[in-house]
C-alpha cells in the first residue's frame, strides 16, 4: 500500500490520522516522572509499558493533551513530552497553572515515525506546594502519513 | 483520499478467563464477554485499512495465542493479528486490512482467548483503527 499524500492536494486531502493517548485519574506525587499512552490505564513510573504504536509511517505534526484535576493544585511547572521508542523525548509543552484544566499542546512538531515505532507520554511533575488530585488526561497526536 | 482514526480501548479487565471471548470498543468500560455493548459507529463510509491495539497486563500470563479481530455489525470477523507472547505489552497490529464500511455500520474489537497455563490479569487495552475515505 502507498500512503503518500496526494500531490498538489489541499490540506483536507492529506492522509491524517490521530493516535489517541491519555491516562486514568491519579493523585500525582512530587518530583515524579510518569508514562502514559495507549492502554486505558493510570500512568506509571515504569517506562515502555504504555506503548502507543503506529502501524503506518508518518510524522507527528500536532499534539493536544487536555488534563483535568478535581483538585487543581498549585502552579508549578509540569512538562509533558512525546517519548519515541523509549529513547527520544520531544517537549509538547510546559504548563504552570493553578487550574483544574491544563492544556498541553504543540502545533509545531515534526517527529518522524516508521511503521512499528511507538510513543509514550512522559509527564515530568514538579515539587508542588499543593498537589493536584484526581488528575486524568486525554488527547491526540496528529500524524500525517 | 482522506483518512481518519477511531479510538478504542478497555479499562481494567480482570482476569482474561480461559477460552473466553471479549469485546470492547469506544465506551470507557471493561472488555466484556457480550457482543453489541461496545459498538463503535462509522460516521463516514470507506475502508478500514489498519488497526493497532496495545494490551497491557500487570500479570503477564503465559504465551498461548490470542486472536484480535475487527467484528463488523456483529456479523463478520476480520483478524487483526494472533499474538502468543508472555510479555506485559502485547501488540495487535495490521496495516493491510481492507474492510469496507458504510456510514451507520458499527464495529467492535473481538479478542478470542486460549486456555492459559497462567492467565493474564489486570489487563487494559488501547489503540485505534484507521479508515480511508
Amino acid at each position: 500500500m502507498s500512503y503518500a499524500p496526494p500531490q498538489g492536494k489541499g490540506a483536507m486531502e492529506q492522509n491524517y490520522f490521530a493516535i489517541p493517548v491519555g491516562w486514568e485519574a491519579i493523585n500525582p506525587l512530587d518530583s515524579t516522572t510518569y508514562y502514559a499512552g495507549a492502554p486505558w490505564d493510570v500512568p506509571t513510573t515504569t517506562n515502555a509499558i504504555r506503548k502507543a504504536y503506529t502501524p503506518i509511517a508518518g510524522t507527528i505534526l500536532k499534539a493536544y493533551v487536555i488534563t483535568v484535576a478535581s483538585t487543581a493544585g498549585t502552579n508549578e511547572n509540569i512538562s509533558v513530552y512525546i517519548r519515541k521508542n523509549d529513547t527520544t523525548d520531544t517537549l509538547i509543552a510546559t504548563v504552570g497553572a493553578a487550574a483544574n484544566t491544563r492544556l498541553f499542546s504543540n502545533t509545531g512538531l515534526s517527529i518522524a515515525l516508521a511503521a512499528g515505532d511507538y510513543v509514550e507520554l512522559k509527564i515530568v511533575c514538579p515539587n508542588w506546594g499543593t498537589n493536584p488530585a484526581g488528575w486524568s488526561a486525554g488527547g491526540y497526536l496528529y500524524v500525517v502519513g | 483520499m482522506a483518512r481518519y482514526s477511531l479510538a478504542c480501548g478497555a479499562t481494567v479487565t480482570t482476569p482474561l478467563t480461559d477460552s473466553s471471548t471479549r469485546y470492547f470498543g469506544c465506551r470507557r468500560n471493561d472488555a466484556s464477554s457480550l457482543a453489541n455493548y461496545k459498538k463503535m459507529y462509522i460516521g463516514y463510509g470507506g475502508t478500514i485499512v489498519a488497526a493497532d491495539i496495545s494490551m497491557y497486563a500487570s500479570t503477564t500470563g503465559t504465551n498461548e495465542n490470542m486472536t484480535m479481530s475487527v467484528r463488523l455489525n456483529d456479523t463478520s470477523d476480520t483478524a487483526i493479528a494472533t499474538v502468543g507472547a508472555a510479555t506485559p505489552v502485547r501488540r495487535f497490529s495490521n496495516d493491510a486490512l481492507s474492510i469496507a464500511v458504510v456510514a451507520g455500520d458499527y464495529i467492535e474489537l473481538k479478542l478470542v482467548c486460549p486456555a492459559w497455563a497462567t492467565n493474564p490479569d489486570n489487563v487494559k487495552f488501547g489503540g485505534y483503527v484507521i479508515v480511508d475515505v
